[in-house]
């Protein structure tokens, strides 16, 4: 009896492997290190357990220099603000480099006009937020300036990725796009000025950050560049733009 | 019960335990993420909303640092405006409003970390910093965690959220 009870133990425990290991998800096809495409949604949800890949991301290097207010300080008044929010921009770009990188290409521009659009992006989420303008201007947004002020980043980006996409299906030079990009710099500052009272000054503060929170653009600290800006030197130089 | 008979009945249990593909049924729900690419750049903001995988089931935005409506309750998921769907987890509950408390629950939480309450636009103690532990993307990134599934951001997030603990939990850094 003890012998019969050991053999079908024995079964049951190899056939619980055996089936284990047939249900076993398919190992998982390496994937390219960056991906700027956005996956498919599955039609229906993958059942609970389904083995999910991860993406590669940039890991943390140490805080070690306050490279942010050297430029602000840099700026010596001319719009210090932006200078240090540029600063963090460009340390965000070094570190996402491999991204930045996969970006330009998916996009057929350089990297440098990356850059530049990585920080039209950060300066337009930096202005999204009510409250931070209304501390700014001393008055108080309605209902319908705060709904019209996202609707104005839904719709310059909109109508924006449309323009640059159209420009590159078009081949146009690099300095047409290059003015393509500030024109629409200049476009949104211009809608946001006038929805909200906000003027460059108070923008210029905006980017600064709050100097008495931690963190502010204008006094953080960041990582040393985990490697170097190659992209800036295969890139040629950018045209200046308005007011630069 | 027969040896044989006990047999049958272990090796169809484990059968069914092993086997049978589980499936989602009607009632699970799920947060799913969007992102907004912006002016084609190295720049997003990301979102999750309630969704049954074809509706979206709460107005609630789970995001940080904007209050901007991207979840509307009752329109399809693929209504969130220039979203970009990216990622998606399950939710716990079988019914809206528990997998909405749920939501709720690391929403609030994550509101804590970054003093964000009420998912307000702005932190009440650190200053927004793309490049620090003081954006969207740390927020979400903080927020998915909590849920159960990390969800890819490009941001280093460097330094700490600005509270390290609540009551009951923490505030870690990923």
């Amino acid at each position: 009896m003890t012998r019969r009870l050991t053999i079908v133990g024995v079964a049951l425990a190899a056939l619980a492997i055996g089936l284990f290991v047939l249900r076993r998800p398919a190992p998982a096809i390496p994937t390219a290190p960056v991906r700027t495409e956005a996956p498919r949604k599955p039609a229906r949800p993958p059942p609970p357990g389904t083995h999910r890949e991860r993406q590669p991301e940039p890991k943390m290097p140490p805080f070690d220099r306050e490279g942010a207010l050297a430029a602000f300080k840099a700026a010596q008044g001319k719009s210090p603000g932006e200078a240090a929010f540029r600063h963090s921009v460009k340390k965000f770009l070094e570190f996402n480099v491999n991204f930045a990188r996969a970006q330009a290409q998916k996009e057929r521009l350089t990297v440098a006009e990356v850059e530049e659009l990585t920080f039209f992006g950060h300066m337009v989420m930096a202005t999204q937020r009510p409250s931070i303008i209304e501390e700014m201007t001393g008055k108080r947004l309605s209902e319908d300036q705060r709904t019209e002020l996202g609707g104005l980043r839904v719709s310059h980006n909109s109508r924006f990725k449309d323009h640059l996409r159209k420009l590159v299906a078009e081949g146009a030079s690099e300095s047409d796009r290059w003015q393509a990009i500030y024109q629409a710099e200049s476009d949104y500052k211009e809608a946001l000025f006038k929805l909200t009272g906000l003027d460059a000054q108070a923008l210029d503060g905006i980017l600064a950050g709050d100097l008495a929170k931690s963190g502010a653009p204008a006094t953080a600290t960041y990582p040393d560049q985990v490697e170097p800006r190659p992209y800036v030197n295969q890139d040629r130089p950018r045209p200046a733009g308005p007011g630069r | 019960m027969s040896l044989r008979r006990l047999c049958c009945t272990v090796i169809a249990i484990l059968a069914l335990v092993t086997v049978a593909p589980s499936s989602a049924s009607a009632t699970d729900y799920y947060v799913e993420y969007y992102r907004d690419n912006l002016f084609l750049g190295l720049a997003y903001h990301r979102v999750g909303c309630l969704t049954d995988w074809s509706t979206i089931k709460d107005g609630q935005e789970y995001d940080g640092f904007t209050t901007y409506n991207y979840c509307v309750s009752g329109a399809s998921s693929n209504s969130v405006p220039s979203g970009e769907w990216y990622d998606w987890n399950y939710v716990s509950g079988s019914t809206l409003s528990a997998a909405k408390a749920s939501l709720d629950g690391f929403g609030s939480q994550t509101n804590w970390c970054y003093d964000t309450p009420g998912y307000q636009d702005y932190s009440n103690t650190c200053s927004y910093n793309i490049a620090t532990e003081c954006n969207s993307d740390c927020w979400i990134r903080n927020f998915s965690t909590r849920q159960g599934w990390e969800v890819e951001t490009a941001s280093g997030c460097w330094g700490s959220p600005p509270r390290s603990s609540g009551s009951g939990f923490t505030c870690p850094d990923q």
